[in-house]
């Protein structure tokens, strides 16, 4: 069915990926797994330079009809995050704000963490964070109860500990969970289908850093029901998307 | 034709947590995904004691012939190891998995050298963990002279380039399909070694079988190929059957 895909990366990983990097190498995986839309950030704002990363996906995604980026911010660097959110947040291929914690080396609960999101929550933002163990957890709770009018997605929805990732979810209805990771431990879709419900998943791949297939495996092997599949890989995020 | 063999099952339990690792729960599974044959053993002889471990997985087997055993040794124990290897040995099981990342032993320690010099001799073939960084140069370095075939289970993209590396460079060598997950790495494999160097393995019934499966069935492979790593290999590196 035509997916929307929450959680994709544009740029090269230090990985053996043939094609990685290349906006070709994106739609070719949007054509195999027939993702209508799939929102990505740039690996090297991610990884080293946030605005020349910020600056190559809002150029190179303007002229397809399948990639939106997200805008990538650093707490590290708030005023510049600020800059580039005003830069980019009003392009209409520009559709949110992804936030990665780890590769920031910033955690959710630290002070620089809540200025950043003070300013986030200032703009009509869709957010994309890193979760990634049980501690996120914890800290998105507390986020999405800070800020009710932001709608975030827990990227990995904690991976490992996907059932604390749910339990958030089920008390904060602001909060969406994808599950893409290396870890496809049976059970963690059930579980957070059973505890926050449909309703509050969307679909994400980490393409082209993880195959897609890979995530897909994990929903295929969940039992979804049609309204379920419809909910998870469409309907939140369109939603979500205000398409 | 082999059929669909999956070379990374295991039932027992999880002392940490409840599980649905149970043999029925395994059995039900593999009937599930049409799995014809799995190489499986029990998980009390990972964490608990061998001995009955071996005694368990061998009398499942001759239960449920579609099961193949998987026998499993702790250097650490020193005593009856050796006895333990020619006795499984003796009796026609010649497939070895360890576990030192589980166990907390070194793959160079001389504990475990021995017991390998015992399974080369009999004609048997090691499946041994390769997530870590370093695992697989380890692996070849250090088992690679012995000649018999060496599995590595559950290689991720972290460790991928080491992995094709050391594929390249140790004939003996092959890997399972599992956590192989970024785009394209089962077509990367044949290119670089041949579709003789990959098997297919779940990590049922820990792990959602389909992400494993989706990843082959949607990479662009040849239908050779694809029967290759899906049961062939297997079949004929690991059981001694023509394919």
């Amino acid at each position: 069915m035509q997916t929307i895909d929450v959680h994709a990366h544009f740029g090269v990983w230090n990985f053996p990926i043939p094609g990685s990097g290349s906006l070709d190498g994106l739609l070719i995986l949007c054509d195999r797994f027939d993702f209508r839309w799939a929102l990505a950030s740039s690996t090297e704002a991610l990884t080293y330079d946030m605005r020349r990363g910020n600056a190559i996906i809002a150029d190179a995604f303007a002229g397809t009809d399948r990639l939106l980026a997200y805008v990538y911010c650093n707490p590290c660097f708030l005023e510049l995050s600020c800059e580039e959110m005003d830069a980019y947040l009003p392009l209409d291929h520009v559709v949110g704000v992804k936030i990665h914690p780890a590769y920031a080396g910033v955690p959710i609960s630290a002070p620089a963490m809540v200025e950043l999101l003070d300013e986030v929550a200032r703009r009509p933002p869709l957010v994309e964070i890193h979760t990634y163990g049980a501690a996120y957890a914890a800290a998105m709770r507390d986020v999405a109860a800070r800020y009710p009018q932001v709608n975030f997605i827990m990227a990995h929805a904690c991976a490992l500990d996907s059932a604390a990732a749910a339990d958030a979810a089920r008390d904060r209805a602001n909060l969406y969970l994808d599950f893409c990771c290396s870890h496809a431990v049976r059970g963690r879709v059930e579980y957070a289908l059973a505890t926050c419900g449909a309703g509050q998943i969307v679909f994400g791949s980490d393409m082209d850093l993880l195959d897609p297939a890979f995530t897909l495996g994990m929903f295929e092997d969940a039992g979804l029901s049609q309204e379920q599949r419809q909910a998870i890989f469409w309907d939140n995020a369109a939603r979500l998307l205000g398409l | 034709m082999p059929g669909l063999i999956d070379v990374n099952t295991f039932f027992g339990m999880d002392r940490h947590r409840d599980v649905a690792w149970s043999l029925d729960d395994l059995l039900r599974l593999l009937d599930q995904h049409h799995v014809d044959r799995a190489l499986t053993c029990s998980l009390r002889g990972v964490h608990f004691d061998f001995l009955a471990g071996n005694v368990e997985t061998r009398a499942v087997a001759r239960q449920h012939p579609h099961l193949i055993p998987v026998a499993t040794l702790d250097p650490r124990r020193y005593l009856d190891c050796r006895e333990e290897a020619l006795r499984c040995l003796g009796e026609g099981l010649r497939l070895f998995r360890f576990f030192p990342d589980v166990q907390g032993w070194p793959l160079d320690g001389l504990h475990f050298l021995r017991l390998v010099e015992v399974i080369a001799d009999g004609g048997g073939a090691l499946l041994l963990p390769g997530a870590a960084s370093g695992g697989p140069s380890l692996v070849v370095r250090v088992l690679g002279d012995f000649g018999l075939p060496l599995v590595l289970l559950g290689a991720g993209y972290g460790v991928f380039g080491e992995l094709l590396a050391a594929l390249v460079a140790c004939d003996s060598l092959y890997c399972d399909a599992h956590r192989l997950n970024t785009p394209g790495a089962c077509e990367l494999i044949c290119r670089e070694v041949g579709e003789g160097r990959v098997m297919f393995g779940s990590g049922l019934p820990e792990r959602y079988f389909s992400s494993a499966y989706l990843m082959v069935e949607r990479a662009d492979l040849s239908q050779a190929q694809r029967e290759a790593i899906l049961g062939g290999n297997a079949a004929r590196i690991l059981l001694g059957e023509e394919v």
